[in-house]
């Protein structure tokens, strides 16, 4: 037996129209076109809580912001001058997480684009951030439950979440990340001090032809793995409750790395683990190379395993 | 012979009477019946209501007079006995100086949560799944605590996440 689809009748076809126009209407927001100057080494500060905030860099002293405001929303409001700039939605008689408990507003789209080395700080609650391309001396991302993606080369970047994951290309001589749940990606050449930190959410970090100075990872949960380089006289401490950690370093590693556990297994190539004579516990102490850095391991009931490659 | 008679005994004393003088006593003998019936005095006391006694501790017996101090001073020692030998003993439960700092950290945030947790209910339900991760995490450092009750590891963990759990409070509250 075959199925044969009804053809659509002109009514439904009305119907189904008017539906799209509606719908159309319903989600189209007022076009936002709008440019600034502002100095090549500048600040500009955005924020946007629901919907996208899309951020590019240019070479021009000027700030261009295009997209649409969403419906609900009651404007954009843009001051400052040369040297700091605001971008800013604004909402009646509401703000901040209220936008996560149900309201009945449209989200707003920003796409930016801005000088190079401008600073930024970004501030969403829901709406996704997208950081491509730019080179400021100071980066600060602060999301709660919008995903966040930077590929760029800030001196320094803080960026900082609850349950948006965060993605990050980075090249950097000094990155600290947070988050609650949100899982950390975090890739690039990152050759100074890295601090991560997750309460649930996942880590995993891979420096790219680069030797890292100092480097300190915590989770509560959260697994964490790690391929690195540390460099001449580096630090390195990882520290976890019950998350699961997976070290990888290069074969010719010069450092101390200590290991410890009330209940998870260790693991070190060439080295010896000590178990408690009576009840829970074990370490581990191992010199590889010269031993000129130090790196700390220590785990409540997570496993611990340092390869070398 | 002188007869020895035990001064404690007065059938020796009786047999050592002549027999006149003792028939003679013995008639001095008779039994008096009391002038009033004691009965029904004691039988109306005994249907009275009781009444609290009034306090008359020059009235009481010795024995009531001094009973009270003296158990409240023995009541007295044998607490002071106990809480000395409490102290005294080595007991099996006594958190450790960790377990000590993190019950005072559990205490100071859940009374800082407790100013800051007072957003609309609306909004503090968006972000609830965060609170509630937030506090599954801090319960399993806790357990782990009881577990391992020295480890610096777990009390920092533990701070961490009530400052994560503070912090985003306060935004709640601040937005």
């Amino acid at each position: 037996m075959s199925l044969v689809r009804p053809s659509p009748t002109p009514i439904r076809m009305l119907l189904g129209a008017g539906l799209l126009l509606a719908s159309a209407v319903a989600t189209a927001g007022t076009p936002i076109d709008e440019n600034r100057p502002l100095d090549p080494d500048g600040r500009v500060e955005i924020e946007n809580l629901k919907g996208r905030i899309d951020v590019q860099a240019w070479d021009r002293p000027e700030v261009r912001i295009e997209g649409s405001l969403g419906k609900g929303a009651e404007k954009l409001e843009i001051h400052g001058d040369r040297q700091r700039l605001s971008v800013r939605v604004k909402y009646p008689n509401r703000g901040g997480l209220g936008f996560l408990s149900g309201d009945n507003t449209e989200p707003t789209d920003l796409r930016l684009m801005v000088p190079l080395r401008a600073d930024l700080e970004i501030d969403s609650v829901s709406a996704t951030v997208d950081v491509r391309g730019v080179a400021p001396r100071e980066l600060s991302v602060d999301s709660v439950s919008g995903d966040v993606s930077v590929i760029g080369a800030p001196g320094e970047a803080s960026i900082d979440s609850v349950s948006g994951d965060l993605r990050l290309t980075i090249n950097s001589h000094n990155v600290d990340v947070e988050s609650v749940s949100g899982d950390v990606e975090l890739r690039g050449r990152l050759d100074g001090d890295v601090a991560v930190e997750t309460v649930s959410g996942q880590i995993d970090i891979a420096g790219h032809e680069s030797s890292i100075r100092n480097l300190s990872g915590s989770s509560v949960s959260g697994d964490m793995t790690i391929a690195t380089a540390l460099a001449s006289g580096g630090e390195m401490s990882l520290e976890t409750v019950s998350g699961d950690v997976e070290l990888r370093l290069p074969a010719n590693l010069s450092a101390n790395v200590h290991g410890e556990s009330f209940s998870g297994d260790l693991e070190l190539p060439g080295a010896k683990v000590d178990h408690a004579r009576h009840g829970p516990g074990s370490s581990v102490r191992h010199r590889y190379g010269n031993g000129d850095g130090e790196i700390s391991i220590e785990t409540f009931s997570g496993d611990a395993r340092l390869r070398l490659d | 012979m002188k007869r020895e008679i035990p001064d404690n005994d007065p059938n020796a004393i009786d047999d050592a009477l002549p027999h006149a003088l003792r028939w003679q006593l013995r008639a001095l003998r008779r039994d008096e019946l009391p002038r009033t019936d004691p009965w029904a005095g004691i039988a109306a006391r005994l249907a009275e209501p009781r009444v609290a006694p009034r306090a008359t501790p020059t009235s009481r017996p010795a024995a009531l007079r001094w009973g009270v101090p003296v158990a409240l001073a023995a009541t007295l020692a044998l607490a002071l006995g106990v809480a000395g030998w409490w102290q005294a003993a080595p007991s099996p439960v006594a958190p450790s100086l960790v377990q000590q700092e993190a019950d005072g950290l559990t205490r100071q945030y859940q009374a800082a949560f407790a100013e800051v947790d007072t957003v609309p209910a609306a909004t503090a339900l968006a972000v609830q799944p965060a609170f509630d991760e937030l506090d599954r995490s801090a319960q399993l450092i806790l357990d782990a605590l009881a577990r391992d009750p020295d480890s610096r590891l777990l009390l920092e963990q533990l701070r961490r996440t009530y400052s994560h759990r503070l912090a985003l409070a306060q935004r709640v509250a601040l937005s």
